[in-house]
C-alpha cells in the first residue's frame, strides 16, 4: 500500500496550480446525501415515535431523553426454570440466553409485542426464545443450564442510591409461563 | 447587497466547506481505519440465526416495509454476509475500492437494518451506514490502498492537485453526520425534559439503574463509579450540564478551527465516560471519530521523525568509522 505523493515527488513540488471544483455530478452527489441527510434528520425527530421506533437509519436520539422523578423502577425480565430443579429460577440477559438477538433488543421487541395485548404473540415469542434457547444448548453452543420453562415476570424495585445493586426485586408478578411440550 | 451576490457568496461558501481542497491520503487512512473497525465490530458477526427467529419478533425498518422485505432465508442471509465480509476487508485494504465500498454500503445497510428489524432501540449504527455511503460515492481508494499500488506499477498518473477537492467531502459529510447526532441527542433532552434533566435527579437514577442486573436496559458498566457519583447530586447534576452543552454545541465544531478539537474531544471523552460507567455500546457510532484527524498530516509528522532518527543513526556512526581508520 502506498501513501500519497512518494519522496520523489515530495522533493521536487509541483508548482501550485489552483483547485478545481468537483464535476457537476459529483456536486449533485454531494447535495443529494446532504439532502437526505438533513431531510431523515428532521422528520426523525419532527416524528419522534413515543415508544422509540425509530425511522432508521435516521433517529430523534431520544436515548436517556426522559426526566425520572422517582426511584422505583420496574421492569419485565423472562427467567428459565431449570429441568433439575424446578424451584430456582436463572435470569435470560446473556448473549447467549437470547442469541441472535441482544439483550437490550429483545426486552425491547417483548415490550413492543406485550403492547400489542395479544396473549398467543406473546406467548409465541416466549415459546420461540425457549426452543432457541434449548437448540443451541443441545448442539453445545452454550453451557446453560437444561430448561424445562421460561416465565415472563414484571420486577418492581426501589432503588437505593447508597446501597449495593440486588438481584432480589422487592415484588415480582408473573405474567406468562410457557414450558417445554 | 443584490441577489445574485448573496447567492455567489452562499455557493462559494456551500463550495468552500464541501469541496476545499484535501489530501487523497487522509480520506485513505481515514478508510482503512474505519473498514478495520467495521471488520472489528462485525466482521465475526452471524447473522444467519436471525433466519430461524419466530417471526413474532419481526418488525421491519420503514425501507424493508416499502421495499416488500420479508424475514430472510439462511442461505440468502449466508450468501449476504459473505459478501459483507469480503467487501470490509477489500474496503479496508483498498482492492476494486470503488466496488468494494459500493458492495459494504449495500450489504451492510441491509445487515445493520435486520439488526434493528428484530427490535431496534440503538442508534449507534445509523451513522455507520451515512459513513458506508460517502465512501461508496467517493474516491477513497486513490491512496493508501493496494489499487493506487498496482495503478502505479502500472504507470498510470496518480490524482492531481486539482481533483483533491474530490477527498474532502467524505470527511466533512461524517464531520456533519456527527453533529446532527450530537445536536439532535441534546435538543431531545431539551423536548422531553427541559432543563429539569440537569436539574433534576435524572443521571443519579440512571447511574444506579445500570448498576442492577436486572433492571439496566444495556450491557453492564465496565465499572461501578457510577454507583459512588450517584451519591453526589449536584456532581451528577454537574455531568448532565456538561453532557447537555457538549451536545448542543457540537455543530460549532464543524465551523470554527478553534474550537473543534476540544469540542471533538470533550465530546469523545464523554462518550468514553458513559460506555464506562453506564454500559451502552457506542463503538460503531465511535469509530466516525477517525475522521476528526488529520491523517496526512499525522503521517508526514511521523515519516520526518523517521527520517530525522535515521540522519542522526548515521551521523553518529560517521565518528566511529572515521576514528577507526
Amino acid at each position: 500500500m502506498t501513501g500519497g505523493a512518494s519522496s520523489k515527488e515530495s522533493a521536487q513540488p509541483a508548482p501550485p496550480r489552483a483547485v478545481e471544483p468537483p464535476s457537476a455530478p459529483r456536486r449533485v452527489t454531494v447535495l443529494a446525501l446532504v439532502s437526505v441527510l438533513i431531510g431523515g434528520a428532521v422528520v426523525a425527530f419532527v416524528r419522534d415515535d413515543p415508544h422509540g421506533e425509530d425511522l432508521w437509519p435516521f433517529s430523534a436520539y431520544r436515548m436517556y431523553s426522559f426526566t425520572l422523578r422517582t426511584w422505583r423502577v420496574s421492569t419485565h425480565r423472562v427467567f428459565g426454570v431449570p429441568r433439575e430443579d424446578g424451584r430456582s429460577e436463572v435470569p435470560l440477559m446473556g448473549r447467549d440466553d437470547l442469541y441472535p438477538i441482544g439483550h437490550n433488543s429483545y426486552y425491547f421487541t417483548l415490550r413492543r409485542i406485550e403492547q400489542m395485548r395479544d396473549p398467543a404473540r406473546l406467548e409465541a415469542a416466549l415459546r420461540d426464545t425457549l426452543s432457541r434457547y434449548e437448540a443451541r444448548r443441545r448442539a453445545g453452543l452454550h453451557d446453560g443450564a437444561p430448561l424445562r420453562a421460561i416465565r415472563l415476570y414484571e420486577l418492581r424495585w426501589r432503588l437505593d442510591p447508597r446501597g449495593t445493586p440486588r438481584e432480589v426485586p422487592d415484588s415480582r408478578r408473573l405474567l406468562l409461563e410457557v414450558a417445554t411440550p | 447587497m443584490s441577489r445574485g451576490g448573496f447567492g455567489a457568496r452562499l455557493r462559494d461558501a456551500w463550495n468552500g466547506f464541501w469541496f476545499a481542497p484535501a489530501s487523497a491520503e487522509n480520506l485513505g487512512w481515514c478508510r482503512l481505519l474505519f473498514f478495520t473497525g467495521i471488520f472489528f465490530f462485525f466482521g465475526a458477526r452471524d447473522f444467519r440465526g436471525f433466519a430461524d427467529v419466530d417471526g413474532v419478533f419481526w418488525n421491519p425498518v420503514w425501507a424493508f416495509r416499502l421495499l416488500g422485505f420479508d424475514q430472510p432465508s439462511r442461505l440468502f442471509l449466508t450468501i449476504v454476509q459473505s459478501v459483507w465480509r469480503i467487501a470490509v476487508v477489500a474496503s479496508c485494504v483498498g482492492l476494486f475500492t470503488r466496488a468494494a465500498t459500493l458492495l459494504a454500503f449495500l450489504t451492510g445497510t441491509y445487515l445493520l437494518g435486520l439488526l434493528y428489524s428484530f427490535g431496534g432501540s440503538g442508534s449507534s449504527t445509523g451513522i455507520v451506514v451515512f459513513v458506508l455511503a460517502s465512501l461508496a460515492l467517493s474516491r477513497c481508494g486513490d491512496a493508501v490502498s493496494i489499487d493506487r499500488w498496482l495503478r502505479r506499477r502500472r504507470g498510470i498518473a496518480a490524482a492531481t492537485s486539482a481533483s483533491r477537492g474530490e477527498y474532502g467531502w467524505p470527511v466533512r459529510f461524517t464531520w456533519v453526520v456527527m453533529a446532527i447526532a450530537f445536536f439532535a441527542a441534546g435538543l431531545s433532552k431539551l423536548r422531553h425534559s427541559g432543563l429539569s434533566w440537569v436539574s433534576s435527579d435524572t443521571l443519579a437514577i440512571l447511574l444506579v439503574r445500570v448498576n442492577h442486573p436486572l433492571v439496566r436496559q444495556a450491557n453492564a458498566p465496565m465499572f461501578d463509579w457510577g454507583l459512588r457519583l450517584a451519591r453526589h447530586p449536584w456532581i451528577c447534576r454537574g455531568f448532565a450540564a456538561g453532557s447537555l452543552a457538549i451536545e448542543l454545541t457540537f455543530p460549532l465544531a464543524l465551523f470554527s478551527r478553534r474550537l473543534r478539537p476540544w469540542i471533538v474531544a470533550a465530546a469523545l471523552a464523554m462518550q468514553i465516560g458513559i460506555i464506562l460507567v453506564m454500559g451502552p455500546n457506542f463503538g460503531p457510532f465511535m469509530l466516525a471519530y477517525v475522521f476528526w484527524i488529520p491523517w496526512d498530516r499525522v503521517m508526514e509528522r511521523l515519516r520526518g521523525a523517521r527520517a530525522k532518527n535515521a540522519a542522526a543513526a548515521v551521523s553518529r556512526e560517521i565518528p566511529v568509522t572515521s576514528g577507526a581508520t
